[in-house]
């Protein structure tokens, strides 16, 4: 549920996030549960590969910024991504992890 | 992607997992199986395992197809886990979450595959967990970090095409990341 409620919320960046800092993550998202779209599995392998900020994580995944941001905020709300620049002090938000609906989708390149 | 790829991507994981089972929900041809009678009652209880390896495809929508191949469960059979790795993008780890040994299993597969094929990625999938919340993932993500391993841990139905379909998804678009230079290097 955090991550449908961070990704839903809002095409801005979450205030308590730095579009200047570089995030990485922590840990990967349930997508069993989840069911993301191929850019969400673009941006969560991208970030698990190296830190980046929100244009260098859109760039990478080839999305869309707006796209970059909703992934970031729902990674936040999830507690799943961390900053990984020294020199930044953002704090993310603490929010109850739960399950959530599975929205079906089909896959970018593979046929269903 | 692209047409010209062929992509080889590698099932493992221990007895009774699941690895023939996915291959067989996904591949767009008969897949073909090496499976006899279980003669190791003792590991599992079911009745056939596969002795060499399972084979599959799976053409994706640019025209690239993506060979799947499965290995044997048993650690007797351990020397085809290297000649099925040979040139593969990636692992596909399946474990059984009802077993007693599945932590165990999770890290000691995770370990084999990382020395065979060092730098590629893992994609683990769990069946039969205890919930459907996912906080049941949370001590296979945590056993993985703990041998400094950040990977995806999905739980799954492997009888299901779309939760197979996921796992390669996300196998393809972590391979797809790795090899994409990124454009904001030249800057």
């Amino acid at each position: 549920m955090s991550w449908f409620a961070g990704y839903h919320a809002s095409e801005k960046l979450a205030p308590w996030l730095n579009p200047a800092a570089r995030y990485r993550v922590t840990r990967w998202p349930n997508f069993g549960l989840i069911r993301p779209l191929p850019s969400n599995i673009r941006i969560a392998a991208g970030l698990a590969s190296a830190p980046m900020r929100l244009e260098e994580i859109a760039s990478r995944a080839r999305v869309s910024i707006e796209e970059g941001t909703r992934a970031l905020n729902a990674l936040a709300v999830a507690q799943i991504v961390e900053v990984a620049d020294a020199d930044t002090d953002t704090k993310l938000a603490v929010a109850p992890r739960s399950s959530a609906p599975r929205p079906r989708g089909g896959f970018c390149g593979i046929p269903e | 992607m692209s047409a010209d790829q062929d992509l080889k991507i590698v099932f493992t994981g221990p007895m009774g997992a699941g690895k023939t089972t996915a291959i067989r929900a996904i591949s767009d041809i008969p897949p073909i199986c090496t499976e006899v009678a279980n003669s190791d009652r003792v590991t599992h209880a079911k009745d056939s395992t596969t002795v060499g390896m399972d084979y599959g495809q799976l053409q994706l929508s640019d025209g690239a197809i993506v060979r799947l191949y499965g290995t044997p469960g048993q650690a007797r059979f351990a020397f085809m886990w290297e000649i099925l790795s040979r040139g593969a993008i990636g692992v596909i780890l399946l474990i059984d979450g009802s077993t007693a040994t599945a932590l165990e299993d999770l890290g000691s597969y995770a370990e084999t595959f990382r020395r065979i094929i060092p730098g590629q990625p893992f994609v683990i999938g769990v069946g039969r967990t205890a919930g459907d919340d996912g906080r049941e993932l949370d001590k296979y993500a945590q056993a993985l970090a703990d041998r400094e391993i950040l990977a995806p841990v999905f739980g799954v139905d492997i009888r299901n095409r779309e939760d197979v379909l996921l796992l390669i998804e996300t196998l393809l678009c972590i391979f797809e990341v790795q090899v994409t230079e990124p454009a904001y290097a030249a800057s």
